[in-house]
């Protein structure tokens, strides 16, 4: 039975926490078979974890060997350093990380704390329907593929005949060229990522807004508290591990600009800003078949990654928040 | 309990073998499997699979007639991988990558991951092999030296037109305007002015330009620049000036030609988006009556003909006239050629492991490149899909039948190889106005392909090449971009140029002229 896996434990007479009985050791194959159902449950994602997650990461191997694949993954020639060596000293490859961690940061600045607005507006809405309204229309740009995004930037930013360009035009006096200036590309990037993610990524918060205890809030209003003294002083402490959370996942991917949306955002003129790790390890990989240089690149984020994650929690540790593990 | 926790071993077991199964699967390619997947117990070819693009709607069915009737005549089972053309450059490194690679694959580009993999004995180098082989012989041995990689055959080539570039223009504009087909790239200026400014279509508003462009800009592949480069007297991607094998780039002809599109986009001659225009797009400026003309290839001016026939079938002659390439200022005649091949299909070593296997996947090959069966994979077969008339073929669209092969055919067009020289029947154009536009497009043709400049360096892929292409290419690429929309000025354009010799442009430079004076 379940109970027995726990430790009961019972004050003792100085007010000492004793032992009163040690935990039964259950076999390994017993509690199997006892929580057989959930197991089997487990299985299909523990074989997702292992073939999709797990196994590819023997292919990390390649980034210190010169890979080619007549040879195999045994038998390329182990190299060391060779191609980290190569990435740190390539012309490309500070310009790549640059961009990559400018767009990272502008992700962390404006696009994570937009959902958090927009579920507190949302929250603050009182008429059911046209909460559900406003949420349903905000969460279908989340179903539309990279491709549809990029195809509709392109009629709405069109050079001469764009609806926006001409609002552009009529603003600034100036015929912008939107889709090709560099110093747009970065704008476009992060309105594009809004207008796709801002409505799904509210679902979170909705749910965790939904968990506040609402005598809280009847006992600040009773100590006379606004609507904004409200929102600070209860709604914002009360989903303050659900942020923190968020933001430690969201910091082990934040080199992860995405492929796609830069890879079709980008061309000849803005190439210069619009170039980040994901495009350049797949230029390297697949374009030009260097195959270890690309995956020293992607091993290179992927640490990164991991430093990013720990170093998140950590901080979040210091400073007593919740934290991930 | 003994039963019970044999009963939970085996649930513990079958938990762990399933995902041992897994990994064996997903870790093992079957070496010992393939051997016997291609060859009989006596050693006999029995099935071949084959790579190959298409660029159809769909891919063809492998129990129709025509793949039936072509397994019958090459004597195996052949099993085609059809990749929409759009994903096959990505489909070629993944599957090099992956080293499981079917025994033919269609090589179109001689990529730097291709080139690294033939080299290190990925693909059967069969530059011997093919003399015993009568339909093997190279129909042109420039041609052939162009698929060549640093001296070897690494694959059966697939021929195409040897000169296709053709400029497309609206031929309402020239005769409202009172204009001559131009003939030298000063005449291609003054036409795109007045296509520009002297309203063509006559509607009185300022809404025209003259050259269509896009953002097809890949170095040395027939794009516009391309074209342009060359009638200015660039070399074609690689050329031999004083006896030194010279890129385009390094050139005053190659920066003139681009001057030159410069002040043309800067007074509205060019379509502004060109950046973001795609290629597949270009037609619609044209159609739309918004641009005039489109430095492309025969096929260009035959679809834009075909979307006038659609709306205007009565005239629809009447918008669309055709030229060369244009001499230069000078009156001399540089005409861009193609590579004369549509690259190569290979044959992989890790699938065909013998000579002797070879031998026999050469003998099919050798089948394939037979006058019967290019007909059979461009026509179709005679009298269900297409009838010989004046030496064209003829296609049969209204039975059902005649359908489906006639769209097969233009997949299994991609399968024929025709290394010994074209043997199919070309397409009979129906309608008057295409019989004439491609009449006039072959003498054209004919007459340009002896001013072709060759490109001296498509036989040869340097170490360095294979190991920066792609980077080094994005230089010249972006910095021509930008100096035609006049983001960066002349010397901007140079430092550039500069950047690509120093980041690896002279090695190249340094390792081609090694291997061609070695072979000259």
């Amino acid at each position: 039975m379940a109970v027995d896996t726990y430790e009961v434990k019972a004050p003792a007479p100085d007010g000492e926490v004793r032992e009163t009985a040690r935990p039964r050791k259950v076999p390994l194959q017993v509690r199997l078979l006892q929580y057989r159902w959930l197991m089997l449950l487990l299985l299909p994602g523990v074989i997702y974890f292992v073939v999709f997650k797990y196994m590819p990461m023997y292919g990390v191997t390649l980034a210190f060997k010169d890979y080619v694949p007549v040879l195999g993954w045994s038998d390329s020639p182990w190299v060391g350093l060779k191609h980290f060596d190569r990435m740190f000293t390539s012309p490309d490859f500070p310009r790549v990380f640059w961009n990559t961690v400018v767009l990272a940061f502008l992700n962390v600045v404006i696009v994570f704390p937009m959902p958090i607005i927009v579920a507190l507006m949302l929250n603050e809405l009182r008429v059911t329907v046209l909460k559900r309204m406003i949420q349903t229309a905000i969460y279908i740009p989340h179903f539309l593929s990279w491709a549809i995004v990029a195809s509709i930037t392109f009629l709405l930013f069109a050079y001469g005949d764009g609806p926006l360009t001409l609002l552009v035009e009529r603003l600034t006096g100036d015929t912008e060229s939107i889709l090709t200036d560099p110093a747009w590309f970065r704008p476009l990037i992060i309105l594009q990522t809004l207008w796709k993610s801002v409505g799904w990524g509210t679902i979170i918060y909705l749910a965790a807004l939904a968990g506040v205890d609402a005598s809280l809030y009847e006992a600040a209003r009773i100590d006379g508290a606004t609507r904004m003294r409200q929102l600070w002083h209860v709604t914002l402490p009360a989903i303050r591990s659900t942020i923190i959370v968020m933001l430690i996942l969201q910091s082990g991917t934040l080199l992860d600009t995405g492929f796609e949306q830069i890879y079709l955002m980008t061309n000849s003129l803005n190439r210069g800003v619009a170039e980040v790790l994901d495009t350049y390890t797949y230029y390297m990989g697949i374009e030009q078949g260097a195959f270890s240089y690309s995956t020293a690149v992607g091993l290179f984020k992927g640490v990164i990654g991991a430093v990013l994650i720990f170093g998140t929690n950590f901080l979040a540790k210091k400073f007593n928040q919740s934290t991930l593990f | 309990m003994t039963k019970m926790s044999r009963r939970r071993g085996f649930i513990a077991a079958g938990i762990g073998s399933g995902l041992l199964a897994t990994t064996a699967l997903a870790g093992c390619s079957g070496d010992a499997a393939e051997e016997s997947k291609y060859f009989d117990a006596d050693g006999n070819l029995t099935m071949l699979d084959i790579m190959v693009e298409f660029y159809t709607d769909a891919a063809p069915d492998p129990e129709g007639d025509l793949h039936q009737a072509l397994e019958e005549l090459a004597g195996v089972d052949l099993d085609i991988t059809w990749v929409p053309n759009s994903n096959y450059a990505d489909k070629v490194a993944t599957t090099l990558a992956s080293g499981d690679i079917p025994a033919v694959m269609a090589v179109p580009q001689k990529t730097s991951a291709f080139v690294q993999n033939a080299e290190a004995g990925g693909f059967w180098d069969i530059t011997d092999q093919i003399a015993d082989y009568p339909n093997l012989q190279p129909y042109d041995d420039d041609v052939f030296a162009n698929t060549l990689v640093n001296g070897v055959s690494y694959g059966i080539m697939r021929w195409r037109d040897p000169m296709r570039t053709t400029v497309t223009y609206r031929a309402d504009w020239l005769e409202n305007l009172g204009l001559e087909v131009p003939e030298t790239v000063e005449d291609l200026w003054a036409v795109s002015e007045a296509f520009t400014h002297d309203d063509p279509d006559g509607n009185g508003e300022d809404d025209t330009y003259g050259l269509i462009f896009s953002n097809w800009s890949d170095l040395n592949t027939g794009t516009p620049f391309d074209a342009l480069q060359t009638w200015y007297g660039a070399p074609n991607g690689w050329g031999v000036i004083d006896g030194t094998v010279t890129p385009d780039v390094v050139t005053d002809q190659f920066l003139e030609a681009n001057t030159a599109l410069r002040e043309a986009y800067a007074d509205g001659q060019v379509n502004q988006d060109f950046p973001t225009l795609d290629s597949a797009n270009w037609n619609d400026p044209f159609f739309n009556g918004q641009g005039g003309i489109i430095i492309g290839s025969g096929s260009t001016a035959k679809g834009l003909l075909g979307l006038f026939k659609e709306s205007d079938p009565d005239n629809y002659g009447d918008y669309v006239t055709i030229s060369g390439s244009l001499a230069a200022a000078d009156g001399e005649l540089h005409a861009l050629p193609t590579t004369g091949s549509d690259g190569v299909m290979a044959i992989s070593k890790s699938a065909i492991t013998t000579e002797e296997q070879l031998d026999k996947v050469l003998e099919v090959l050798d089948k394939l490149n037979s006058e019967e069966a290019q007909r059979l994979m461009v026509n179709g077969i005679e009298g269900v899909s297409y009838e010989v008339v004046d030496g064209f073929s003829q296609p049969i669209t209204d039975t059902p039948e005649g359908e489906t092969m006639n769209a097969d055919t233009s997949a299994f067009g991609l399968v024929n190889m025709a290394q010994n020289g074209r043997k199919f029947y070309v397409k009979a154009p129906d309608g008057e106005a295409d019989k004439a536009l491609v009449s006039e497009q072959i003498d054209i043709m004919a007459h340009d392909l002896d001013y072709a400049v060759p490109n001296v360096g498509l036989a040869y892929v340097t170490p360095t090449q294979a190991d920066k292409q792609t980077q080094l290419a994005n230089i010249i690429i972006d910095a021509r971009t930008k100096y035609v929309v006049g983001q960066i000025d002349e010397a901007g354009f140079r430092a550039e140029i500069q950047r690509w010799l120093d980041e690896g442009g002279q090695q190249i430079v340094d390792e081609l002229n090694e291997a061609y004076s070695a072979d000259h």
